[in-house]
């Protein structure tokens, strides 16, 4: 068979394409990954033999519908010839309907001829000559089926032909199949249990048996019981009495039957009491529904945990008493004298003491700003009228003067730089504090050191406050100079000289300077006003948090607040590293108590779910639950004994059913009373007779047998089988129909096991000898094929044979040397393995095609191959295959496969084609 | 009875079979399930009685089969004997059956029921003991009369009774019969499992006896008898409540009541009561060719088709056909068995392997030409294969476990009769 092209009007992901093929060629379909190779190739097995029904299973069919953009119907077909007759096979997908058209008589019908005697579609089969999975697995070489390792075992290719000759689904082989069979007959189903078929059959025999016998007894004594009737009807027709034995008999015989009813009365009121009594009983106990009898182990548990824990505990409080108390002492000592500082964290007693500080300055500082202002109005509002100094002073006081002055002006102007400098440091250190305070940066941040930026800002603040006392201090001397200068001359102090001095020198310069200075200390003043309350507001909620008043925060009480927090977390230090020992005792106390605790949770939740009365009392709730399991206890006999007592249909009535029972045999009694008392009444002497019974058997002197003890003995002889008769009737009763169904459940059972057994087994050995005959017939045709196709193809092989079980041996040309299946995988290079096997599976192809050569298709083979082998195998095919073979191979190795032609024969060459999808409009 | 009217009313049931074997092939449930069935069965006999107190009627009619000897318990004749008490001076007439014959050691014996130390018959009620015919008269109307008698053994009997005149009380106007017996031209599903007849007899014989109306027992469907001018002659209630799938639908005890009709003529009407609130139901499914979703439907419908009450009734389902490969009935009755808690399912299904096309050189195709020849061969041989005593049953479970095995790798091991 030939196929020539396949169309595809709407198949998978190919829509209006088709694609061409040639006969007696290596067709090469050469593409990248996504080119639809998988599709075109399962093309080939869809129209010729439609999807596999999966029912409702979503199946390839759904898989390979054309997406609904192409908008083309779900149609393919495929042109082949065979047989030199050129048909035209179109399948449309979408219900599976297909059309065979003969090509060479103008597209005629012809599809009856493929068509099975019901009308269903044989296309493939008659076609191929196989059925669609054998025509697979001879025909198509799926990825890796060609790698070494699937050939490397003899056995793999020999389950391979098996399987072929086995079955036409790919499943299995028939070795396969006896050994599921045979798995069967060992691991037989029975009662949920597997065990071997025939230990299953004896352990029901023995079940028939001991049934059977049991039922056999049990209808012998039930006619034993027939006999035992007839025998008592005849033993009261023998038993004839004068009117007073018959009374007397009659009498004996109401007193047995008063005991007897007098027996069951009591034993039904015995019962109802018993049903009262459980009943009452159980009604006392209260509901016991739910009651959580899964959980008392649970709580046993909790409740030794929580004693061993309370042990512990105690054990703990008692070791620890002394040094806790001291502990405690000291404890209580330190919150006394700090009291409501002990919330504060070393970071905060930090804090509140940087702020104390930087409050301190800023204090200071805004006095002095406020006092330097104060002079400087001063200065401007009652200024002396200025002295002629220069008349007074000689020229060196007047010139030491004026250098004083301006040194000291000089020294003013580099405090205010000094005091520019504090500030802008101590607003650098604000700011970073706030952008700590708010995260926004934080210390470690790589390239900012702000930490060590505000150290610098501290030490910077440091330096310039040095820098200005010192300033100050010069100020002070040359004012102290200047005072006695002044004196000199008659004035009050050096501030009066300065002033005469420099209003004379620069009386409009003079004016703007304190112009200048009084705006510029103003200023500064507003800004540390600000800072001060910023500094005070910070310390606010660490006031509220101390309990002090938040309304008197000034640098002492901030700095008290400072040091005490300072001192309260020094001195806690102290104690707990002076107690740390006690004080990890105290938590391991606290953790035991918590632990405790936690039980305690524990065990009253499960309390609850027993609705246990709610109590604060542990103990007094663990007692009670452990009460309400006793009364569970005793619930749950009763109850069972209840279900026992209410199901007990001995007495042929369950307890409700008992009351009216009871009055019925009470109006019995009485009828029996009755009737003795008549009797009695009627013959006075009958209470005092010997009853019948008794005494026993008795000769009289002579040794003869009186006809009084003759009739003791038939009315003893009647007794007793009355009794038997009773007894036996109710264990009829009770036995007989629930063995017979066992029996006949067993039974069934038994047959079923048998059938089953004889089935597997018969399967079994008709499988067996089926499959021998298959082998040994198959490999009598494999060979006459070999042999044929071995001669033509040329290799170092004149033979080729298939043995009975279908392995394969090859004989070398050369030495006449016979390698077996095992010795080829082992002994062969992986060409001639290859090649030999290549043949072996193509006779099989041509054994099943029927001489027919069928095309065979490869889709990605020797993707692992080395470049060597595969060229070696290339070459295989196009020089022995392709011969009586078409050839397709669908690969996306472009590159090696245009390797492979630059190392071809041109011979070789021309037998490759490239096949490519076209447009079937081209 | 009402003397206005002169109505007599009656209820007649029959074939109860109490405390009888209820064999698996037609109860295909547990034992636990078959002894519940038994105790059901029991009290829908104490509910018959119940009817007839309620319905006051004038006499209980039981033409055999309210037992079986062989099985019946102390206890349960304890409470058929009380029930029939409770009924107080209505008469309870019976005539022994074949199951129920009067036998020597019969419960019917007050001296035997005495000897078990059993309660001993009211009474009210009136056994036939004889093998021949008797009459009794009511004992509140003296018009009104019970003719009938007793088997005296289980075995089928050839003898006609109605062959020869039944004696009738001459003097009463309402003659009853009571007879236990096979009726001529009867289609019930139990006639094909009848060996022999039990003492058979013809509707005309019926009529010839000239009875005002027969009570008949020993099948199982109600069957009314009427004579050749459409008159009910007599009629089986059939059996009272159904015993497995042989006894299938509603089952019946008949209300009757005779009166005078416009020309003075007595008259007879029955009314049937389904006393027995649970109902054989058989249901028959093939499910070949269906997905499990469309089996399960099927099954449904199946099932409401033939009137089956989930919740009350017994439903046998007989699975047939072969189901699809892709396909696992097993699971669809486990679905069954979760929705329908009374549902019996019977699986004779086989998977859908022989539809498919067999290459014929396989060993495959082989074995099923060998199975099926074999199986071909054992039904021509009556149901035996000449070379072994598999049965072509067998044969056929050989056939797909070899299919199975093959085809799935794993076998089935199949559970039914």
């Amino acid at each position: 068979m030939w196929i020539e092209r396949i169309d595809f009007a709407g198949y998978g992901n190919i829509s209006g394409e088709k694609i061409e093929f040639k006969d007696n060629k290596l067709n090469l379909v050469v593409e990248s990954n996504e080119y639809g190779k998988s599709t075109i190739a399962s093309a080939v097995w869809a129209i010729l033999y439609d999807f596999p029904d999966t029912g409702a299973q979503p199946g390839e069919r759904e898989a390979r519908k054309p997406s609904a953009v192409s908008k083309m119907p779900y149609i393919a077909s495929i042109d082949i010839t065979t047989n030199g007759t050129r048909l035209k096979v179109i399948r449309d997908f979408s219900d599976g309907a297909v059309q065979i058209v003969d090509r060479d008589q103008k597209n005629k019908d012809v599809t009856k001829q493929f068509r099975g005697p019901s009308g269903e579609d044989q296309v493939g089969l008659k076609l191929t000559g196989m059925t669609r999975e054998m025509f697979r697995s001879t025909c198509f070489v799926g990825q890796r089926e060609l790698d070494e390792h699937a050939f490397s075992g003899d056995s793999d290719l020999t389950s391979l032909f098996q399987g072929i000759a086995d079955t036409s689904s790919s499943a299995t082989n028939a070795g396969t199949a006896i050994e599921v069979l045979e798995d069967a007959l060992h691991h037989f189903p029975y009662k949920g249990k597997r065990n071997k078929v025939e230990a299953v059959m004896r352990d029901l025999e023995g079940q028939y048996y001991e049934l059977s016998d049991k039922i056999k007894k049990l209808e012998s004594d039930k006619s034993q019981i027939g006999v035992d009737i007839r025998r008592v009807v005849k033993l009261g027709s023998e038993i004839t009495d004068d009117t007073e034995q018959s009374g007397a008999n009659e009498y004996f015989e109401l007193c047995l039957e008063a005991a007897d009813t007098d027996n069951r009365l009591i034993q039904a009121q015995t019962t109802i009491a018993k049903v009262s009594e459980f009943r009452q009983e159980m009604s006392s106990l209260g509901t016991m529904d739910g009651f959580p009898l899964t959980s008392v182990k649970r709580v046993e548990e909790l409740w030794t945990r929580r004693q061993s824990r309370h042990a512990d505990y105690d054990r703990y409080l008692q070791e620890m008493a002394p040094q806790l108390r001291e502990y405690e002492s000291h404890e209580k000592h330190t919150q006394d004298r700090f009291d409501g500082l002990n919330e504060f964290t070393t970071d905060e007693g930090k804090r509140v003491g940087v702020l104390a500080v930087s409050l301190y300055n800023m204090q200071a500082e805004l006095e002095d700003l406020c006092q330097r202002r104060g002079d400087l109005d001063d200065s401007g509002e009652s200024a002396p009228a200025p002295v002629l100094v220069q008349q007074s002073l000689d020229e060196t006081d007047h010139e030491n003067a004026r250098s004083y002055i301006a040194l000291i002006e000089s020294f003013k102007e580099a405090i205010t730089e000094a005091e520019s400098k504090v500030d802008r440091n101590r607003m650098l250190i604000f700011d970073i504090e706030e952008q700590r305070k708010t995260k926004k940066v934080m210390f470690m941040m790589p390239g900012s050191n702000k930490k060590k930026e505000a150290e610098q800002a501290e030490a910077e603040i440091e330096k310039s406050r040095k820098q200005i006392d010192e300033l100050n201090t010069k100020i002070r001397g040359l004012e102290a100079r200047l005072d006695v200068l002044g004196q000199k001359i008659g004035m009050s102090s050096g501030r009066q000289l300065t002033a005469q001095l420099t209003g004379q020198s620069t009386p409009q310069s003079g004016k703007g300077i304190d112009a200048r200075s009084s705006e510029g200390l103003d200023q500064l003043i507003a800004a540390r006003q600000t800072s001060l309350s910023q500094i005070q507001a910070e310390l606010e909620p660490f006031f509220v948090k101390a309990g002090r008043q938040a309304w008197d925060i000034n640098p002492e009480s901030a700095t008290e607040l400072a040091d005490h927090i300072t001192k309260y977390i020094e001195e806690q230090r102290q104690i707990n590293s002076t107690f740390s020992a006690v004080k990890q005792s105290k938590q391991q106390l606290e953790f035991l108590a918590n632990e405790i605790k936690v039980i305690d949770d524990q065990l009253k939740e499960i309390f609850s779910n027993a609705h246990l009365e709610s109590s604060e009392n542990i103990e007094e709730m663990h007692q009670q639950f452990f009460s309400k399991l006793a009364s569970f206890h005793r619930w749950q006999v009763m109850s069972t004994e209840l279900r026992k007592m209410e199901s007990d249909m001995s007495s042929g009535f369950t307890p409700d059913e008992l009351p009216p029972q009871v009055e019925r045999l009470e109006t019995i009694r009485m009828e029996i009373f009755a009737r003795m008392q008549e009797l009695i009444e009627q013959y006075p002497v009958i209470a005092e007779m010997a009853p019948p019974m008794s005494p026993p058997r008795r000769m009289n002197l002579g040794g003869s047998y009186s006809s009084k003890m003759y009739l003791d003995d038939l009315r003893r002889e009647r007794d007793e089988l009355t009794v038997r008769v009773r007894t036996v009737s109710m264990n009829h009763d009770q036995t007989y129909l629930t063995a017979v169904e066992e029996l006949e459940q067993v039974s069934r059972e038994l047959n079923n096991v048998r059938r089953a057994k004889t089935a597997l087994e018969l399967a079994r050995d008709t499988l067996h000898k089926l499959s021998s005959e298959t082998y040994v017939d198959w490999s009598t045709k494999l060979n006459e094929i070999a042999k044929e196709m071995i001669v033509n193809i040329g290799l170092d092989f004149d033979d080729l044979h298939f043995d009975s079980e279908l392995r394969i041996t090859a004989r070398k040309k050369s030495d006449g040397q016979e390698i077996n299946a095992s010795n080829i995988s082992n002994q062969l290079s992986t060409g001639t393995k290859e090649q030999l096997h290549w043949l072996a599976r193509m006779v099989v192809s041509r054994f099943l095609s029927k001489g027919n050569p069928l095309p065979i298709v490869l889709d990605e083979p020797f993707s692992e191959a080395d470049d060597e082998r595969f060229l070696r195998v290339m070459q295989f095919l196009l020089d022995v295959l392709v011969v009586n073979h078409q050839v397709i191979i669908f690969s996306c190795h472009q590159q090696r496969h245009h390797w492979l032609i630059s190392q071809l024969e041109p011979a070789q060459h021309a037998k490759i084609d490239f096949a490519r999808r076209a447009s079937l409009r081209g | 009875m009402s003397k206005e009217s002169g109505q007599f009313k009656f209820l007649q049931f029959s074939d109860v079979h109490l405390d009888s074997r209820l064999s698996f092939l037609k109860l295909p449930l547990s034992i636990t399930e078959r002894q519940q069935r038994r105790r059901e069965i029991l009290e829908v006999f104490l509910l018959a009685l119940e009817v007839a107190r309620s319905e006051q009627v004038d006499a209980v009619l039981i033409p055999g089969d309210l037992w079986h000897n062989e099985t019946i318990k102390g206890s349960t004749l304890t409470r058929i004997i009380d029930g029939c008490a409770e009924l107080g001076h209505v008469p309870v007439i019976i005539a022994p059956g074949d199951r129920d014959c009067y036998s020597g050691d019969s419960f019917y014996n007050d001296d035997i029921l005495h000897l078990y130390g059993l309660p001993t018959w009211p009474a009210n009620v009136h056994v036939f003991k004889g093998n021949d015919f008797s009459t009794v008269k009511h004992p509140l109307y003296p018009h009104v009369a019970f003719t009938g008698r007793a088997l005296l053994d289980s075995s089928p009997q050839s003898e006609h009774p109605l062959a020869n005149p039944i004696p009738r009380d001459l003097d009463a106007s309402i003659n009853f019969l009571l007879l236990c017996g096979s009726i001529d031209g009867y289609a019930g599903v139990d006639k094909c499992h009848e060996t022999a007849p039990y003492s058979p007899f013809s509707a005309e014989e019926l009529e010839e006896a000239q009875f005002t109306y027969a009570a008949l027992g020993h099948y199982q469907d109600y069957t009314e008898v009427l004579s050749g001018a459409g008159d009910i002659l007599g009629a089986y209630s059939g059996s009272l409540a159904g015993r497995g799938f042989d006894e299938l639908g509603p089952r019946f005890a008949l209300l009757g009541t005779i009166q005078n009709n416009e020309f003075g003529a007595w008259q007879c009407n029955i009314e049937p009561l389904e006393l027995d609130r649970r109902r054989m139901v058989m249901v028959s499914t093939d499910i070949s060719g269906l997905t499990g979703e469309e089996m399960l439907e099927e099954i449904t419908i199946s099932i409401a088709d033939q009137g089956g009450r989930i919740d009350s009734d017994l439903v046998f389902l007989q699975l047939e056909g072969n189901y699809r490969i892709d396909t696992n009935p097993s699971a669809i009755i486990d679905q069954l068995h979760y929705r329908y808690y009374n549902v019996a399912v019977m699986d004779y299904t086989r998977p859908d392997y022989l539809s498919e096309s067999f290459d014929e050189r396989t060993t495959e195709a082989k074995f099923v030409d060998s199975l099926l020849a074999m199986k071909k061969n054992a039904e021509n041989f009556g149901g035996e294969s000449d070379t072994t005593h598999t049965d072509a049953n067998l044969i056929e479970d050989a056939l797909y476990y070899g299919l199975d095995a093959l085809r799935r790798k794993r076998v089935a091991v199949r559970d039914v009769d």
